[in-house]
């Protein structure tokens, strides 16, 4: 990453097509290196939080009984806390760091999605497939993960879709009030956060840019939602 | 071989019923017993609500919720069913006895193609790699004869029509090789051609396997053409069972009297 390249707040040009903020670091080349992570933290967000959540939820809606009671409990004490706030306080115990952002990041739409599989798997968990898989000598965690998770996939990766763009906004977010990755490295929200000042005095470029990457990852796992929920209509192979 | 390993499924005094909101037992099963000897075609005949699909489903230990037997036996080659645990009966389902459901296509799974899950079916019982229980599929979807078995196999269920679909479940079944093959109406909601079909297929597969099978059915007609064993249910009781011939010609029991003059036997006859 380039620093010190240009004049300090040098709005958006030919040699800086994004401006530079209040050091003369480039804009646009802070932006692309900030997309890797931003980008890379919000899918593995999405997918430990899928993952975990379609496991637990499926298994607590097949086998029900006290697995089951407990889930639900743990997930109303979850649903309890206001989000950022729960995600704010466990990484000002745990601290900032990349690992910890993905960890908590991912806890907060965890019980969606154990709901949603919970779900699923409760409203199929008695379809004569499901039946049928057993009489061909299935064992019940086989009926569950090789019949009835496939079956309940769709919902949850259209869920898991529009759910990265909140995810892109929340470590945005954590980023903005420097709760997220080490301070000082490239990151959407932590860059809006340098710029805010800069913004009363008319340097709009340099938290605007970073914003408008926020708002295009966001809409751009929107379309991918829409592609999933098109699929569906057109009979799709599963 | 003695008299009782001649003896599949034997089914004593077998009694149940749904419980209400009061836990009492609305008894849908009084004392059901009958006896399925090896090698035969049995049939199990009845109107709706007779209680025959119902003592199918707790052969197979697949009673719905609320359900709950009260008293009986169901002894499986000698062995009671009920009080079995449940580890050595699980290795029982597919082998020893299986089902082919009414509605096959809502017995397929509909996420995945028929030729995989009849694939999936085959490893699950026999010992053999990906590839070579994908030919042994193939040769299970021609052998009940589904036509163009290999751009069959990479279909998914609602491709299938119902009779294919029903072709694609017997496959299934012999895929387990199993000894007992109990049908719940295999052939209702198909066309009378397909019936025919499926039900000729049947009794082909039964006797190159030598499986013994148990059809239920409320159709007479298909009993009378295709069964040796007959067993007549009525409101949750049995009526009457016997060799099929003894049955439809020398009824003794008013019910299956009536039930052959109201079918088309007496006409075709």
């Amino acid at each position: 990453m380039a620093t010190n390249v240009g004049p300090i707040y040098d709005p958006p040009s030919l040699a800086h097509p994004f401006g530079t903020d209040r050091l003369g670091d480039d804009i646009l080349s802070r932006t692309m290196s900030a997309a890797t992570l931003d980008v890379s933290i919000t899918v593995a967000v999405v997918l430990l939080s899928v993952t975990v959540g379609t496991v637990w939820g499926s298994v607590a809606g097949f086998f029900g009984s006290w697995f089951d009671y407990l889930t639900m409990r743990i997930l109303e004490l979850l649903n309890a806390f206001p989000s950022l706030l729960l995600a704010m306080l466990v990484i000002a115990v745990a601290g900032p760091g990349l690992l910890n952002v993905v960890f908590v990041v991912a806890l907060l739409p965890l019980p969606d999605y154990v709901r949603l599989a919970r779900a699923e798997v409760r409203s199929k968990k008695n379809w004569q497939f499901a039946e049928a898989a057993k009489l061909v000598g299935r064992r019940p965690v086989g009926v569950l993960f090789a019949h009835l998770v496939p079956n309940s996939l769709r919902p949850l990766l259209t869920y898991a879709s529009v759910n990265a763009s909140q995810v892109a906004a929340t470590v945005g977010a954590l980023g903005f009030l420097g709760l997220g990755i080490q301070p000082g490295s490239a990151e959407w929200g932590s860059m809006i956060s340098r710029g805010q000042d800069a913004i009363l005095s008319g340097q709009w470029w340099v938290a605007g840019f970073p914003g408008l990457m926020i708002f295009l990852l966001a809409a751009a796992f929107h379309l991918i939602s829409d592609a999933i929920a098109d699929s569906r209509d057109q009979g799709g192979s599963w | 071989m003695n008299a009782s390993s001649d003896v599949v499924l034997d089914v004593k005094r077998l009694s149940g019923g749904f419980e209400d909101t009061d836990h009492q037992i609305l008894p849908v099963l009084t004392d059901v017993t009958f006896s399925i000897r090896r090698g035969v075609s049995a049939a199990i005949v009845g109107e709706s609500g007779s209680g025959k699909s119902i003592t199918a489903l707790s052969v197979l230990g697949l009673t719905p919720a609320g359900f709950s037997l009260t008293a009986g036996q169901i002894r499986f080659e000698g062995e009671d069913l009920l009080t079995m645990d449940p580890a050595r009966r699980r290795k029982l389902s597919g082998r020893g006895l299986s089902m082919v459901f009414q509605d096959a296509r809502a017995a397929l799974n509909p996420v995945f193609t028929v030729g995989w899950q009849i694939a999936d079916v085959v490893r699950i019982h026999q010992d053999v790699g990906r590839r070579e229980a994908r030919r042994r599929a193939e040769e299970l979807l021609d052998r009940v004869r589904v036509p163009e078995p290999a751009r069959r196999m990479k279909q998914y269920p609602h491709e299938f029509s119902g009779g294919m679909a029903q072709r694609a479940m017997l496959a299934m079944a012999l895929a387990c090789q199993p000894r007992l093959l109990i049908l719940d109406e295999p052939t209702t909601g198909l066309d009378v051609t397909i019936q025919a079909d499926i039900l000729d297929l049947i009794a082909d597969l039964k006797a190159a396997s030598g499986m013994t099978t148990c059809l239920i059915t409320h159709d007479l007609g298909v009993v009378a053409e295709n069964c040796d064993q007959v067993v007549v249910m009525q409101q949750g009781c049995v009526r009457e069972s016997g060799s099929c011939a003894q049955i439809i010609n020398t009824p003794t029991d008013p019910y299956t009297k009536q039930l052959i003059s109201d079918s088309r036997l007496v006409e075709t006859s």
